[in-house]
C-alpha cells in the first residue's frame, strides 16, 4: 500500500477522483467513490521509462514541469523521480545546449515517451500539454465538439476554405483545421491575422488565450506526437 | 448466452461476507489486473489497497470464481472459461461431456491438470487479497477467506 502514490489533480479530475499509481507495477488508476462503493474508472500500464518521464509531471502539477525535471527523470537510473542535484545539472546542460541540435537529440526520446504515455492518459480524463521554452503540463483534454467552432463558422461565412485562409495569413491548412477543431491555439501573431481576415475580434472568434496557462503567455501545443518529429 | 468477456471492462465485485466492509474487487478484464479497493474514513476518497496482474489463462478461471461467489463454481464452468474463454451453454455442456468421459476412462486428471496448474499459480497472487482458491472434491472450487482456510488446514 506504502508504494501507491496519489495524485488529486484538482481541475483536472473531477472532485473526489484520484490517479493512483504504482511505479513497481507501472499500473495507473482513475479511482473515485460512488454510493455504491469506491470505483475504477479507467487504468493503464505505463513502462518504466514512461513512467520515469510521467512522474515528475504528476509531481509538479498543477505548474508546468521544466524541462530539466523531466530529462533528468527520464534519464536517472536509480530512482523514478531526479534528485535537486541531477536535476539542476541537467538544467545546466540545457542552458548551454540551448538553440542547438545538441538540445533537441537530447528531449526527443522524452518527446517521444510522452507522445505514448499521453495517449494511455487520454482514455482517464488527462492530457500533456507542451509549454513552449518552459516543459510540459498535465492537463485535461481539448473538448472534440461535434458543433462548429466560431472560427470554422467565420470562415464559411467568408466563404473561404481553409487553403484559402491559409494563404492569406501565411500559414498551413493544417494549422488553420487544427485551429478549427481546437486542437492547437494560434499564437498571438496569427490571432490578430484571422481578426482582422474576418473582421472580428478574439473573443467572438473564440480565440482567447487558453485559460490554464493565460499567465504564462506560453502557447500550448496538444500534440506533443506531431511536435516531437521536430 | 453468457459471454466472460464483459461489456464493461472493469468489473466490480463487493464479495459480502469475504471482504471486509466497504471493500470492493475491481477486475480489469483489458488489462488483467485485480484491485482491492477501499474507501479513506475521514475524507472519503478512494483507496487503491493492492493490486495484481494476471495472465489471460488466469482471468479466465478468476472471473467465473468471482461472479458465482458466494455458492461454488462448477468444473464444468471452470473448464468451459478455461477452453474457451467465452462461457455459453454449449460451452459449459460441451465440457461437461468432456469431464463425464474422462471421469469414465479414468482421464480425470489428465483433463484438469492444465486448470489445475493455472488455477495454482492464480490461488497465489489471489491470497495477497486474502482470498483463497478452495477446491470442493468432485464438485468444483469456491473462493473463501484466506484465514478460514487456514483455520480449517489448522
Amino acid at each position: 500500500m506504502s508504494d501507491i502514490l496519489y495524485f488529486p489533480l484538482q481541475d483536472i479530475l473531477s472532485r473526489g477522483h484520484l490517479l493512483a499509481v504504482q511505479p513497481t507495477t507501472g499500473i495507473v488508476s482513475h479511482l473515485y467513490s460512488c454510493e455504491e462503493g469506491p470505483r475504477i474508472q479507467g487504468a493503464c500500464i505505463a513502462t518504466e521509462s514512461e513512467l520515469r518521464a510521467l512522474l515528475p509531471l504528476l509531481q509538479s502539477y498543477p505548474h508546468c514541469c521544466p524541462y530539466e525535471r523531466v530529462l533528468a527523470s527520464y534519464n536517472t537510473s536509480s530512482d523514478m523521480v531526479a534528485d535537486d542535484e541531477l536535476v539542476a545539472r541537467v538544467g545546466a546542460w540545457l542552458s548551454e545546449a540551448e538553440n542547438t541540435e545538441a538540445w533537441d537529440t537530447q528531449l526527443r526520446p522524452v518527446r517521444n515517451i510522452l507522445s505514448r504515455i499521453r495517449l494511455k492518459l487520454l482514455p482517464l480524463g488527462l492530457d500533456i500539454a507542451s509549454v513552449l521554452g518552459s516543459g510540459y503540463l498535465l492537463c485535461t483534454p481539448p473538448a472534440r465538439s461535434p458543433a462548429k467552432s466560431r472560427l470554422q463558422a467565420a470562415r464559411e461565412l467568408c466563404g473561404l476554405s481553409q487553403q484559402e485562409v491559409a494563404d492569406q495569413i501565411e500559414t498551413t491548412a493544417l494549422n488553420v483545421s487544427r485551429w478549427e477543431r481546437g486542437i492547437t491555439r494560434p499564437g498571438p501573431y496569427f490571432r490578430a491575422k484571422l481578426c482582422q481576415l474576418f473582421g472580428k475580434s478574439p473573443d467572438e472568434l473564440d480565440l482567447g488565450p487558453a485559460p490554464a496557462l493565460a499567465g504564462d503567455g506560453a502557447t500550448v501545443i496538444h500534440e506533443l506526437g506531431e511536435h516531437g518529429g521536430n | 448466452m453468457r459471454p466472460i468477456i464483459p461489456e464493461a471492462d472493469i468489473l466490480h465485485f463487493s464479495l459480502e461476507g469475504l471482504l471486509p466492509k466497504d471493500h470492493w474487487l475491481a477486475l480489469n478484464c483489458e488489462l488483467g489486473t485485480l484491485a482491492l479497493l477501499s474507501i479513506k474514513n475521514d475524507t472519503a476518497h478512494p483507496l487503491l489497497l493492492i493490486e495484481r496482474q494476471f495472465t489471460p489463462a488466469e482471468l479466465f478461471l478468476i472471473l467465473p470464481l468471482l461472479r458465482s461467489f458466494p455458492t461454488y463454481c462448477p468444473y464444468e464452468v471452470i473448464l468451459a472459461s478455461f477452453a474457451s474463454g467465452n462461457l455459453t451453454d454449449k460451452n459449459i455442456e460441451r465440457a461437461r461431456t468432456q469431464l463425464h468421459e474422462a471421469l469414465e476412462v479414468g482421464l480425470w486428471d489428465q483433463q484438469m491438470r492444465p486448470v489445475r496448474n493455472v488455477m495454482a499459480r492464480a490461488r497465489v497472487k489471489i491470497r495477497a487479497f486474502g482470498l483463497e482458491i478452495n477446491p470442493i472434491l468432485e464438485v468444483g472450487y469456491v473462493l473463501m477467506p484466506a484465514s478460514s482456510l487456514r483455520r480449517l488446514q489448522g
